[in-house]
């Protein structure tokens, strides 16, 4: 831990701007405020799930919104429930470390599965 | 390790806690240190925690990616309407832990023993509405219809359906369904009528299932752990140990709850809203 001081002292910030930003502080109002954004998103995504069939959209589209709406619900509660967005930069650091992780992990291996052919081509199931 | 950094009574008292209240370790400078400190250790842990249920999303990823069709006749056997419920609980819930951390830092015991009451409160009610779709599943291999039916042993009819993966395991083809796997054998079921196909180990259907019990069964299990740590939280805030210069327990058990929250976040549209 003795290192996050000395980085942060370094990297521009005033001895008394350091000293706020740590003690950054969400107010509740903030809190109800995300709360309620993340209602918003949780019912889109259920009446999107409902509506897109009757408007044909392509099943990848609903992909793509479903996941659109469930990264962003899942940034706000990061940033604001987890207190990310006041945190530190070493804590920042672990918080993105998780999802670049993640990222690898599905890239990698991905990537070799579609080299060796797959999807496997259509007929019985295996 | 707490018995190792925590020092005796008797240096504490000699080195003296003029400056600081007896909560702060003597390797620490400040207590923010000390705060920071705790909260890179929780992310480190999250961190692994992410890479945990990143596996189980990773062969979610590669098995949909191929099976298409398998996923969204499966997952119309799942209750889209109890899902969307437990997700709001645990909106809910990440609500009320982060009001509780909040009243912790400004002190309100009062409050932050009503918030993580209300957290645990609704934890219990994401589990009980997650044990009754298990039973539902369970009780259709049973034969029951409800899993009412199955404690009460009423109305026992021939459920042509199990969905628990395992050697039992029978999937419905209902009338008109698009895309059947197995032309030939799809071909051979009578029209209108449910009816199994590939019962048993053969069965492609196992594999969203399996994914659906593994995945929502672990994140169950935190679910459990979560509800733990929670009362550890209110019993400790009970006995008056957090002030607004420490309360990291709080914190970080947050974090956790926290996550367990975006688990489920990902969770409900993966498995429920599949088509």
């Amino acid at each position: 831990m003795a290192t996050t001081n000395p980085t942060h002292s370094a990297d521009g910030h005033g001895a008394g701007t350091h000293d706020e930003h740590a003690h950054g502080h969400i107010g509740r109002g903030t809190y109800f405020r995300v709360f309620g954004a993340l209602m918003v998103l949780m019912i889109l995504t259920v009446v999107a799930f409902y509506v897109e069939p009757l408007l044909g959209f392509n099943r990848l589209v609903g992909v793509i919104i479903a996941m659109a709406i469930a990264c962003t619900k899942t940034a706000l509660i990061v940033l604001y429930f987890m207190h990310i967005k006041i945190s530190e930069r070493i804590t920042q650091l672990y918080a993105a470390a998780s999802f670049v992780g993640f990222a690898l992990l599905v890239i990698i291996v991905m990537i070799d599965y579609f080299a060796r052919g797959w999807p496997p081509a259509p007929g019985p199931l295996p | 390790m707490a018995t190792t950094t925590r020092p005796a009574v008797p240096t504490a008292q000699a080195h003296g806690h003029a400056h600081h209240g007896p909560e702060l370790r003597h390797h620490f400078e400040t207590a923010r240190q000390q705060k920071e400190a705790a909260t890179l250790g929780m992310w480190a842990f999250l961190v692994t925690e992410v890479m945990l249920f990143g596996g189980i999303f990773m062969a979610y990823i590669l098995y949909r990616w191929a099976f298409p069709d398998v996923w969204a006749e499966s997952a119309h056997h799942l209750n889209t309407p109890l899902g969307t419920v437990n997700t709001v609980v645990l909106l809910v819930s990440s609500l009320t832990v982060a009001l509780a951390v909040h009243a912790a830092e400004s002190g309100n015991r009062r409050t932050l023993l009503t918030m993580l009451g209300i957290t645990l409160l609704l934890g219990f009610a994401f589990l009980g509405i997650k044990a009754y779709e298990y039973s539902e599943k369970f009780s259709h291999c049973n034969g029951y219809s409800t899993p009412l039916n199955w404690v009460t042993g009423t109305d026992q009819h021939a459920v042509d359906e199990c969905l628990v993966p395992g050697r039992a395991f029978i999937f419905p083809v209902e009338h008109g369904a698009e895309g059947a796997p197995a032309g030939a054998a799809a071909e051979g079921v009578a029209h209108g009528e449910a009816a199994a196909v590939q019962p048993g180990l053969k069965s492609p259907y196992q594999l969203f299932y399996f994914l659906y019990f593994v995945a929502t069964g672990l994140h169950a299990v935190h679910m459990i752990i979560g509800i733990t740590i929670v009362s550890i939280l209110a019993f400790l805030s009970w006995r008056g140990l957090f002030t607004p210069s420490y309360f990291t327990p709080v914190e970080i058990g947050g974090l956790y709850w926290h996550l367990i929250d975006i688990v489920w976040v990902f969770l409900f549209p993966l498995f429920y809203l599949v088509h």
